[in-house]
């Protein structure tokens, strides 16, 4: 019962260190409880979408592959809503459209390319409506509440919109949040009522993109999708266009599909947004808690040294090792549960802001609200005291061993120097043997290997910059002394005094810098890749594409294209959803050898000839779920039937290729009997040596007729890429967050408590004639150095790391490593001016120290 | 105001040459708020005239006032009330910037408690106000001489926690030494130190009067310390309550004595 009794004066008596380590505590702490409830709120907000969005559809009706380019009929709404089994049909209208105010203001994203939907009061529409009410008569229209709160137009404003060349004023009736959609592009831009949209947005009021197909309570939906062919079939009265109007993407005027196709692509697209928006909220806590610990650590260490002499007394009249252990571990476990007890309710208010940085992420759509769970609020509460128990295990294991004599001054306890060396190679060669292993090796275990070791050279590197700090430390204060005299001199000279402090500061600044760097130079070299993807790998010159994806291609429209001026060969690719070991994932019908000329698809292992019974698998799911070719997987085809396939081959991962799973037409065919015929919602043109040129503008007389498909050339392929990484840049400047706040938060809380510490120094020098500005200087230019050297060292590992990292994921479609050198000159060059931000206030507080010492103060 | 109280000051010392005092205070008053607490009257109105080239020590309990009598008279503090004049110079018409030029300049100080930069070397921490003032002020033969008065050559490159608490005050004394102030102002010197780094510290300040010409300002409690001065001035809540020139230990211990008892008793601590 002393332990905590002597733990708490000790607190109150270290004062500004106990403050600094609580803050420190319950920033961690407040990152990692944000961090998790976002997290956990994004994967629920996924499933509950997977599960809820169109619960109540079973059966989508679309232009088929043989329709006229004209959209439906509907007519054809009137007789399916006469079927049996069905109970509604829902017209779906939409378009892209332009918004403007009343000032004639563009409403939303200048560059985005949203759409106008019809609204139709349904159990499954994945709206809600947040103020207001829903569109129901001529006139009226609902806006996305984002919008609406960035414009400031209020419901009863008027609103203008455009839509190709049509403008009409609607006035605003609610706004909506989408609980649906696949990312910014997809999100809904208004609604409208149904009458209004098909007036509006067509046109021509007779006619709808799809029909939405509720089925009545427990009809199976493949049933009511054959019940719908046969009686459009019978109802036309001929039955042999009847006959060719089969389920999927057959060659009809109609496509039938069921809804548990889409549903299983959807899981797919969504998870991956999920698993996404979940690696950067685990990077950043995991940011978090790196410096966060590293911090707890250097505060600990530096209140154990200053207090060298109450632990020998404390030896002195009798305690053991173990009660000065337990004494540090008690203020260890107080300091992080007042740090949690802060943390855990701050991270519940930082949380509020986590979805800014998932919209950015493409996850904003689905993210539900923070989840505040049990599991949660548990990790929070633990995270506080197990950090500050953890990162002071080392400070209390040597103040445990602090021998009963008096100590004549704190310096006199001996240091570690040599321990740190030994640490520090030992943690920087296991750390590169690490990474070889993950280099050459394959498996699952590669890139965790890798990654693994880069960690450990990185903490490797930490212990070991006390070692190297003074050197490096005076060569860098060389000139500043040259230009600013004595302060400079004073400032060297207490940097290279206390390598401690200085080291505290480096690392923070070391590592906050070396985690822009990391991920900077990941996301550059992600692009570099794909850029480079395109213009070596890749022959496709055209992408033509259904802009929904579970509609195909009209075949009329893939037949013009193959007879199109200068197109040499066309490779289209169909899609359809697949579950394997329960997990959906998308499945490519295609042809190997002309996604080879197209995508630049190559194969890793394993043989691409595949049959019955085989099927060819991504690199990056093989690694992920360790599968090897020969390996068994339990698969089901969307359409209900079950088999067993075995892995021919593992491809590289194609991200234009967009799927998990690859099938030859044939293989397909002969294994999935019974599924539902893949969709081909996209082929890949090549254009003749005669140039792309002229290719492009037959296509896009092609193209240009049907509604609902869209041509991208090379350009727009590689702009689809950059996309991808701006998402990956969001996820980089969110994940940076804590680590940069933090790394200046601690900078400023060391900084203020030495100068705290050193007020007598300050006072000498202030007494031997040393004016207010220079005293201040001597703060600044020290911070300004230490923060340089940190920054310098955090660019260096930050490349080093990315290049380890790179060389891992090279298999994986990373190819190229591309520095960027713009934000590398702008880490160095920031990173003193942070330094300085931070030493701001405890530069005006030396400043104004007195230097009439208090009186009958020793 | 201010130009009233050095107008005033000028009459009163009017028949004082210049030059023939170091430092002049005359009925300076200061009072100390601690936060919350009430106003404590240090200095009752002190006049002191320190002649150049002398060796002048305040004595008086803890809690007399001369630390505060030695602040003001270095420009740290300012006083409530009085002139304070050092050499021909009113402190009280000074600002901040011109006050710290002063001190760097023509005062030299010795505080307790802390003394030296620690991250400094010896060296660099007695150079320090030449340094701070410019290489151009560096006069190498006195520069030497002070360096050499410190003593132990071999310690000049240590860091300040390698000496013994003796040298560093000597090096302290050295470092108010060397940009040969007109007057060094040391309060209790010797406060701390065993009876033979005492000696050497005084030993110190004595040289820089009688070998370097400086004028020495110093409090003290240690009436052994005070009898190495010329002068002595006895001081007791906040007032001068006595003088002695050229006093020896057992004469300024019974005027120590008598003024004690005839001090009001209110203000008195416990001494140790
Ligand atoms: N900064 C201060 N704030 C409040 N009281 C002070 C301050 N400095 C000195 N005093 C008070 O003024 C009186 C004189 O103090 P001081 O000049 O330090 O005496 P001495 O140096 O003779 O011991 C004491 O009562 C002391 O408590
Ligand atoms: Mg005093």
């Amino acid at each position: 019962m002393i332990a905590p009794i002597a733990a708490l004066r000790g607190l109150r008596a270290q004062g500004t260190a106990t403050v600094s380590a609580v803050v420190v505590a319950a920033l961690t702490t407040a990152c990692v409880v944000a961090a998790l409830a976002v997290g956990t709120g994004v994967q629920r907000g996924a499933d509950a979408f997977v599960e809820k969005a169109d619960h109540d559809i079973t059966v989508i009706v679309g232009p088929g592959a043989g329709a006229t380019p004209d959209s439906i009929e509907v007519e054809l709404a009137r007789r399916i809503s006469r079927m049996d089994g069905v109970a509604e049909v829902y017209p779906m209208v939409s378009a892209p459209v332009e918004l403007f105010d009343y000032d004639g203001r563009r409403l939303g994203d200048t560059d985005r390319y949203r759409d106008a939907v019809s609204w139709h009061d349904r159990a499954g529409a994945p709206y809600t409506f947040t103020a207001g009410e829903a569109p129901e008569r001529r006139g009226e229209v609902a806006l996305p509440s984002p919008v609406v709160e960035a414009s400031g137009v209020l419901i009863g404003d008027s609103v203008l919109m455009r839509v190709g060349d049509r403008e009409n004023w609607l006035t605003v009736t609610g706004s909506f949040q989408e609980v649906g959609g696949t990312g910014p592009d997809d999100t809904t831009g208004a609604l409208l009522s149904a009458s209004n949209a098909r007036n509006l947005l067509t046109g021509t009021p007779t006619r709808a993109d799809r029909l939405l197909v509720a089925g009545e309570p427990g009809v199976d939906e493949r049933a009511l999708a054959d019940t719908i062919v046969t009686g459009l079939a019978q109802a036309t009265g001929e039955p042999d266009e009847g006959a060719a109007m089969a389920v999927g993407g057959a060659d009809g005027e109609v496509a039938v599909v069921p809804m548990e196709r889409l549903r299983q692509e959807r899981a797919a697209r969504l998870g991956d947004r999920a698993a996404l928006a979940h690696t950067a909220l685990i990077a950043a806590a995991a940011t978090a808690l790196a410096v966060g610990g590293t911090l707890l650590a250097a505060i600990a260490s530096r209140a154990a040294h200053r207090r060298a002499r109450e632990f020998a007394l404390l030896r002195s009249v009798g305690a053991g090792a173990d009660r000065i252990r337990r004494i540090l571990l008690t203020e260890a476990l107080i300091v992080g549960s007042l740090g949690s007890l802060l943390g855990v309710p701050a991270g519940i208010l930082l949380a509020g802001y986590g979805a800014g940085p998932m919209e950015a992420l493409g996850a904003g759509a689905f993210a539900g609200a923070p989840v505040f769970g049990p599991l949660v609020i548990t990790a929070g509460a633990m995270t506080g005291p197990v950090l500050a128990a953890a990162s002071a295990h080392r400070s209390r294991r040597r103040a445990a061993r602090t021998p009963p004599v008096p100590v004549a001054d704190a310096a006199a306890v001996p240091g570690s120097a040599h321990v740190n060396a030994v640490a520090g190679t030992l943690l920087i060669v296991s750390g590169g043997a690490a990474i070889v292993h993950g280099l050459l090796g394959d498996g699952p275990s590669a890139l965790p290997a890798a990654i693994g070791g880069a960690a450990a050279v990185l903490l490797g590197v930490v212990v070991i910059v006390p070692l190297v700090c003074a050197p490096v430390l005076r060569v860098l204060f060389a000139p500043v002394v040259a230009v600013t005299g004595v302060p400079g001199r004073v400032a060297r000279a207490n940097a290279l005094d206390d390598p401690r402090r200085a080291v505290a500061a480096i690392a923070a600044l070391m590592i906050g810098a070396g985690a822009v760097v990391l991920l900077g130079t990941l996301d550059r070299s992600a692009q570099a890749s794909h850029a480079d993807r395109i213009a070596h790998g890749i022959g496709t010159d055209h992408l033509v594409r259904s802009q929904d994806t579970s509609l195909p291609l009209p075949t009329a429209l893939l037949a013009g294209i193959e007879e199109a001026e200068a197109v040499d060969r066309v490779v289209p690719v169909a899609t359809t959803g697949i579950e394997v070991h329960g997990e959906p994932g998308v499945l490519a019908v295609a042809d190997t050898e002309g996604l080879a000329e197209a995508l630049g698809w190559t194969l890793q292992e394993g043989s691409a000839r595949h049959g019955k019974g085989e099927v060819l698998v991504d690199g990056a799911v093989a690694a992920r779920e360790g599968w090897e070719v020969g390996d068994r997987l339990e698969a089901t085809f969307a359409g209900g039937s079950w088999t067993e396939l075995t892995i021919a081959g593992i491809h590289r991962a194609n991200p234009l290729l967009g799927a998990d799973y690859l099938m030859s037409d044939t293989a397909f065919e002969r294994s999935a009997a019974g599924a539902s015929e893949p969709v081909t919602a996209s082929v890949h043109v090549i254009a003749g040596t005669d140039g792309a040129e002229a290719g492009g503008e037959a296509l896009a007389e092609a193209v240009r007729e049907v509604e609902g498909v869209v041509l991208l050339d090379r350009d727009a392929i590689a702009r689809e890429g950059e996309r991808w990484s701006a998402e990956r840049a969001a996820l980089v400047r969110w994940a940076l967050v804590p680590a940069v706040a933090l790394a200046l938060v601690a900078t400023a809380a060391l900084l203020s408590r030495s100068v705290r510490e050193r007020a007598g120094e300050f006072r000498t020098l202030r007494a031997a004639g040393m004016f207010r500005g220079q005293t201040g200087r001597v703060v600044l230019l020290e911070t300004v150095v230490i923060s340089a050297f940190g920054g310098a060292m955090g660019v260096l590992t930050g490349v080093l790391l990315a290049s380890v990292v790179q060389g891992a994921l090279e298999g994986r479609g990373m190819t190229v490593l591309a520095v960027p050198y713009g934000l590398l000159g702008a880490v160095i060059a920031l990173a003193p001016v942070a330094g300085a931000l931070a030493a701001l206030v405890p530069a005006r507080d030396a400043a104004r120290t007195d230097p009439a010492p208090a009186p009958e103060t020793r | 105001m201010s130009r009233t109280t050095s107008a005033l000051t000028r009459k009163a010392l009017g028949n004082a040459s210049p030059g023939r005092f170091a430092a002049r205070l005359i009925g300076v008053r200061k009072s100390h708020r601690a936060p919350g607490g009430p106003a404590v009257e240090a200095l009752r109105g002190v006049d002191l005239a320190v002649p150049t080239g002398t060796m002048v020590a305040v004595i008086g309990p803890s809690g007399a006032g001369k630390s505060t009598l030695l602040h003001c008279a270095s420009g740290l503090t300012p006083a409530d009330s009085g002139g304070i004049h050092i050499g021909e110079t009113s402190l009280t018409t000074l600002n901040e910037r011109a006050l710290t030029r002063l001190r760097r300049d023509r005062i030299g100080l010795l505080l307790p408690g802390f003394d030296l930069v620690p991250a400094l070397t010896v060296r660099e921490n007695i150079t320090l106000p030449i340094d701070l003032a410019g290489r151009g002020r560096v006069d190498a033969v006195w520069s030497n001489r002070v360096i050499t008065a410190f003593g132990p050559a071999n310690r000049l490159d240590r860091r300040p926690r390698e000496l013994t608490p003796g040298e560093r005050r000597r090096a302290a004394c050295a470092r108010a030494l060397i940009g040969r102030p007109e007057i060094l102002i040391a309060d209790e010197p010797t406060a701390g130190l065993d009876t033979r780094a005492a000696d050497e510290v005084l030993a110190l300040l004595r040289l820089a009067v009688s070998d370097m010409g400086r004028t020495v300002l110093t409090a003290t409690r240690d009436p052994y310390v005070a009898s190495r001065a010329d002068i002595v001035v006895f001081l007791g809540d906040g007032r001068v309550l006595d003088r002695l020139s050229a006093p020896d230990q057992h004469e300024v211990l019974l005027r120590m004595r008598r003024s004690e008892s005839a001090a009001p008793a209110r203000h008195r601590r416990a001494e140790r």
